[in-house]
């Protein structure tokens, strides 16, 4: 197959630019105030809820939630609800027109429960009333006949730990006949060679939690009839062709026939990919069948009931090493627990079974990974997918190596990194763009690493301070989970003002602004004149899921390609007007348009788009960009799993109180290759936020079940997110630029990679400073609560010492 | 209120706004050897007034700096931080430590009720029907005392504590004239109460860091029970008593200028 | 809590009278009868901050303020904070330092700073984090809003309250500043 056109732009503009340094460009790499600031900090923006006030006559949906965490229902009784004022109508799953399924990856999911209930958080029926109260109170009115089953709330019952075969249960998923989900492996050398011959050996087991999103703005949706019986619908999603897709399975109708527009986003972190395929099918269900605007908006409780968390893991990690530090082997049993439905889970699972290994050159492996039912919330996307939890268990484990052979963490991994010209577990080669090791340097100098590190072996008294490592690679977008194309279009106005489109949704993570600075660095326009347009799935080119750290990469190329078109176009007809050389001779700096030898004699942007609009010159493109096909072989886990990784090292600094256990994080350093800096502000405030999302998984965010499968801290108060006390004093930030060659400029994804080595840094800073060997064992676990902590330091006697 | 529109309490027949008498109830003065702090005095007027530039009240600013967060401050009432009577009334903790009373008007009249009298069980103050608290009124402490509050947990603020304790202590020289320590807790009732035995085990001894270790070890295990819940195990929070007592009686003396 | 309450307030420099139950929260209230959707709803509960407003000059979770009791009450919004046509200076700072990123914990942090700098012009950094504990912000921007409160100051302490948004917008809107 002959390369696509948009492959040779894309690789065309990377080798033009490639020895430019990013202080050179003019947007790439520049901190540029982001297009929705002034908005923002007026407090405009209007995000879902906020359009509720607009609507006339709406009705308001509740739904009603399963009291139970696994039981079969033998009736619902909704008469009473019925009868309960202000009361419209009550719907089952008997009154959904299409398919009752809202399945992220495989149809496992009723939108309505039918047979069975397998989580507290399973909507029973909605309550359709004149008021968001009145459908609540009589939601209490509501009568199912459960017949309780028992309930599964740790994977460990559903999967033997060392053999990982599934355990005799009263299966959740009956209908799929295993409560086994996925299993993936890698089988990669001779693992029992590599432990044969290995000088020192560790293992441990390793657990993780399943983490909040805690995004702010709870979920809501509007769905409004429309006069040709389609529906347009208003929702909190970070991904509005997947909530079309999912509508129209459960009402039954074509796609065109649903609109979806995704307003404004208070956060998403990957937990508003499919609950807002489900607010939206509820509310588009009620709107159609009732004829009126119909609204749902979930409470801070329903909220964290009802979307998927960060899956808890579970892992037995065993690697072997030879006396010079090198890695021989590696051997992992994994278990993922994803809820009680499957939502993202397969794709979790795979992420995290390709990243199992690190970041490191490693020949022999054999690793098991098993993602099974319980009767919890499900587990989905959250920033990272499956990657936090494997990194949190290998970068612990080199913390233990490199302590065994008695070398410093940072030489230890050093030895046994990814660099250039070296092959991934998978046998992917890397041919270029590996900027790890670089990254590593930059980061211990920034943390002043070894001077601390030796300071803080020092240190006496109850409270100490650690300072620990941890590196990272994160595959950038889906990889061979599915097709992996992205699309934008770009529209200069006649009046040169520009229109951008594109089904990207900027949850906050600034990804939008990425994309405006490569259209402007192409054009030559200042980025004012661009216009951001809503995604809005009747007008904006589908863009693909905004999901694993793919806008900037993905999404990036496809602006780079329509605006490259557009520039192409404009070139030729300046170079005519002006008399220049050639079209490659112009340039465009709007508002001024020139020949490069002859800057002085010009014409104005204005006049080009006129004479271009004339002339027919198409003003008006769309950019698209397919990632080449990725490839994975299920039996030994080998292949080209991503077309490119982000690279990071993490530098934590802890102090920990010794009488309490509670940890405090003083200071930090991370430094991430992403090939180039594109927008520069977003970049960083990633570096930023990814870092204290990361402080709370490492330290204070767990989700705690009472016996019966109730999640007992759906609150701010009770559920730990980081403060503005907690966070440390500084966080140091810098970047690496190695550079991709089908990345637009060169650059790779941010967005998740940003997580997913924080908490093991936190940890290893944590086990620093406990001193003692056998005690860092024993910091095996996520959150370190200080509850846990303590119990380690009690056991092992630290504070005598 | 919250446990109103959450239905985890019984709404109440009536509901009464009192906020329209906080121009009249949210004063703090010293008066006859009494401070007296009007009932509807948010933490943002206590940290306006004498308590928090008074070494005598430190505890004061201990409380307020791990108080909800800083807009709550000015929301919260004493009166209704003390009425709410549970574990996690911060106030409450605190001025079991000043020998508190509180000033209760109803219809019939006026009383004093000492607060540890007023606090029947959890979320039950002993309030009659039309009674109200209107002031809650301590002794003016001695010059040579202070106090202290000690609150910790996962992170800095917005928690409910661990095992949150207030010291008041009163020294001549290095000898504890006058102690009083109180506790989230003391038992699994799960209100705030004092710790007599301790005062009583370190009241007249010489203060020494050596005295309060050895005092809290051997007292607290054997005078406290603590509840075991899916935040943190009985035995942790009873590990985390110790501690939260020691720190809070050695901030009161180094207040004092000993340590 | 049953029956209508008769309240005249003053929102954001005008007054209304309104007829409200007693139940009514300050935040429906601005929000869906008088349309201040800058004030966001995050927990219901008091604890995100996202809904904080200016009652009489206060930081006020307007999740936890009934409005039946405000009576004769001046509040302030994110809308309200500059008259038509400005921004104000700590707004300005917020765009300056780039720390916004989904925006809706944006309005409760720079209502909680106008009522820290109201009262002390130039607040020492513990004083500002103290302040900001009032709302939570998960993108993590906690560090530039620091930042953001401590240039608000600067601007206020030289005089610069108001500042034209045409200006504002000239000068930064999708520009580079660094």
């Amino acid at each position: 197959m002959s390369r696509p056109n948009y492959v040779e732009i894309v690789e065309s503009i990377f080798h033009k630019t490639k020895h430019i340094k990013t202080s050179e460009f003019k947007y790439i790499g520049k901190k540029v105030v982001r297009w929705d600031a002034i908005s923002k900090v007026a407090g405009r923006p209007i995000f879902t809820a906020d359009l509720f006030n607009l609507v006339k006559n709406p009705v308001f949906v509740y739904s009603v939630r399963s009291k139970y965490a696994h039981a079969r229902i033998k009736s619902i009784d909704t008469s009473d609800a019925e009868r309960y004022p202000g009361v419209i109508r009550v719907f089952t799953s008997r009154d959904v027109p299409g398919i009752n399924d809202i399945g992220y990856v495989i149809p496992d999911q009723p939108m309505l429960a039918d047979r069975k209930v397998r989580y507290i958080g399973d909507t029973v029926a909605l309550v359709v009333a004149e008021s968001l109260e009145n459908a609540r109170d009589a939601g209490e009115l509501i009568s199912v006949d459960y017949e309780p089953l028992p309930v599964y709330l740790d994977p460990l019952q559903i999967v033997d730990f060392e053999t990982l075969r599934e355990k005799e249960h009263v299966l959740i998923h009956d209908e799929r006949g295993t409560d086994i989900l996925t299993r993936y492996r890698i089988r990669v050398g001779d693992v029992e060679k590599a432990f044969k011959e290995a000088s020192v050996i560790v293992e441990n087991v390793y657990s993780t939690p399943a983490q909040e999103h805690a995004y702010l703005e709870p979920e809501a949706a509007l769905a409004i009839p429309e006069p040709d019986g389609s529906v347009t619908i208003y929702v909190k999603t970070q991904c509005p062709f997947d909530v079309r897709r999912a509508v129209s399975n459960v009402l039954g109708l074509p796609y065109h026939m649903i609109r979806v527009i995704a307003p404004a986003l208070g956060g998403g972190f990957g937990g508003a990919e499919d609950v807002g395929n489900e607010v939206a099918a509820k509310s588009a269900l009620v709107a159609l069948a009732l004829k009126r605007p119909a609204i749902i908006i979930h409470t801070r409780e329903e909220s964290t009931i009802s979307h998927t968390k960060r899956h808890a893991m579970k892992a037995y990690y065993r690697h072997a090493a030879g006396r010079d530090g090198r890695l021989l082997g590696v051997e992992a049993r994994i278990v993922l627990d994803t809820g009680a439905y499957a939502s993202l889970g397969p794709f979790v699972a795979w992420r995290a079974t390709v990243h199992s290994t690190g970041p490191y050159r490693v020949e022999n492996a054999r690793v098991d990974l098993v993602n099974v039912y319980t009767n919890k919330i499900p587990a989905g996307a959250f920033r990272g997918f499956g990657n936090p939890q494997v990194h949190f268990a290998v970068e612990r484990q080199m913390d233990l190596l490199a302590e065994e052979l008695g070398l410093d963490p940072v030489e230890f991994r050093l030895k046994n990194i990814l660099r250039n010209g070296d092959r991934t577990v998978h046998g992917q080669l890397l041919d270029h763009g590996v900027g790890l090791e670089e990254a590593i340097k930059r980061a211990v100098e920034l943390s002043n690493y070894y001077e601390k590190r030796k300071l803080y072996e020092s240190m006496d008294g109850v409270v100490r301070r650690g300072i620990g490592v941890a590196v990272m690679y994160h595959g950038n977008s889906i990889g061979a989970e599915g097709a992996d194309y992205s699309a934008v279009s770009i529209i200069i106005n006649r009046d040169g003002s520009i229109t951008f489109r594109s089904g990207t949704t900027d949850m906050g993570q600034g990804s939008i602004q990425s994309l405006l600075n490569i259209a402007g660095e192409v054009l030559g326009v200042p980025l004012s004149y661009f216009k951001v347009e809503l995604p809005d799935t009747a007008s904006v080119p589908d863009s693909g899921p905004t999901v694993a750290s793919r806008v900037t990469v993905m999404t990036g190329n496809a602006t780079l390609v329509a605006a490259y078109k557009l520039r192409q176009g404009l070139n030729a007809l300046a170079s005519e007007m002006l008399g220049c050389r050639s079209p490659d001779q112009v340039v465009i700096e709007a508002p001024r348009v020139y020949c490069i030898d002859k800057p002085e004699k010009y014409i104005t942007w204005r006049e080009l788009i006129e004479q271009a609009f004339w002339k027919g010159i198409p003003l008006q493109e769309y950019g698209y960009f397919r990632a080449p096909p990725a490839e994975w072989h299920d039996e030994t886990g080998t292949g080209q799993p991503y077309f490119t990784y982000t690279f990071g090292a993490i530098v934590s600094e802890v102090e920990v109180d010794l009488e309490t256990g509670i940890t405090r994080v003083l200071g930090a350093t991370t430094v991430y290759d992403i090939g180039r800096v594109i927008n520069r502000v977003g970049a960083e405030l990633h570096a930023i936020g990814g870092y204290v999302q990361g402080m709370g998984y490492a330290l204070t965010e767990d989700t705690y079940y009472s016996p019966d499968g109730k999640l007992l801290n759906p609150s701010f108060s009770a559920y730990h997110i980081p403060t503005v006390l907690d966070i440390p004093g500084k966080i140091n930030v810098d970047f690496v630029e190695a550079g991709f060659v089908r990345g637009p400029f060169g650059a790779k994804g941010l967005g998740e990679p940003s997580i997913v080595g924080i908490a093991p840094s936190i940890a290893n800073a944590i086990a620093h400073a406990l001193r003692q060997k056998r005690a860092k064992y024993g910091v095996n676990k996520i959150p370190v609560t200080p509850d846990f902590l303590y119990e380690v330091i009690k056991k092992y006697e630290l504070k005598k010492q | 209120m919250i446990l109103i529109r959450d239905k985890r309490i019984k709404p109440p027949k009536y509901l009464v706004d009192i906020l329209r008498f906080r121009d009249q109830l949210s004063y703090v003065r010293l008066e006859n050897g009494y401070v007296k702090i009007g009932a509807l005095a948010t933490p943002w007027d206590l940290s306006q007034s004498i308590l928090h530039r008074d070494e005598r009240f430190a505890g004061f600013r201990d409380v307020w700096s791990k108080f909800g967060t800083m807009s709550l401050r000015f929301m919260a009432t004493i009166g209704g931080n003390i009425a709410t009577a549970t574990d996690f009334s911060d106030y409450l903790v605190l001025l079991h430590v000043y020998n508190a009373s509180v000033r209760l008007r109803g219809v019939n009249g006026e009383r004093v009720v000492p607060l540890e009298k007023l606090i029947l069980e959890r979320r039950k103050p002993d309030l009659k029907p039309g009674e109200i608290i209107t002031e809650v009124l301590f002794p003016e402490p001695p010059v040579g005392a202070s106090s202290a509050f000690e609150k910790f947990d996962r992170r800095s603020i917005l928690v409910a504590g661990l095992a949150n304790s207030a010291s008041y202590i009163q020294l001549e020289g290095k000898r504890i004239i006058d102690v009083r320590i109180s506790l989230d807790t003391t038992g699994l009732n799960r209100i705030p109460g004092r710790l007599r035995e301790l005062e009583d085990y370190l009241k007249g001894r010489e203060f020494s860091a050596e005295l309060i270790e050895k005092a809290v070890e051997e007292v607290i295990p054997r005078s406290v029970a603590k509840y075991s819940d899916w935040w943190a195990s009985g035995e942790y929070r009873l590990e985390m008593t110790k501690v939260s007592v020691k720190r809070s009686l050695l901030k009161a003396c180094k207040r004092l200028g000993v340590v | 809590m049953r029956g209508l309450h008769r309240v005249k307030m003053r929102v954001n420099g005008r007054d209304y009278e309104l007829e409200v139950p007693g139940h009514e929260r300050l935040l429906d209230t601005l929000r869906y009868r008088l349309g201040f959707t800058g004030v966001k709803e995050g927990c219901g509960r008091g604890e995100c901050g996202t809904c904080i407003v200016l009652v009489n000059g206060e930081p006020r979770n307007s999740c936890l303020t009934l409005t039946a009791r405000l009576d004769g009450a001046e509040v302030t919004t994110i809308e309200g904070i500059a008259p038509p046509g400005k921004l104000h200076a700590i707004q300005v700072a917020f765009i300056e330092t780039a720390g916004v990123q989904c925006g809706f914990c944006t309005p409760g942090f720079i209502m909680v700073a106008k009522a820290l700098l109201d009262r002390n012009i130039d607040p020492s950094e513990e004083e500002i984090r103290n302040w900001l504990t009032s709302v939570l912000c998960r993108c993590g921007s906690y560090h530039l809003y620091i930042d953001a409160v401590k240039k608000a100051s600067e601007y206020l302490k030289k005089g610069v309250v108001f500042i034209d948004e045409r200006d504002v917008r000239e000068k930064l809107h999708l520009r580079v500043v660094g």
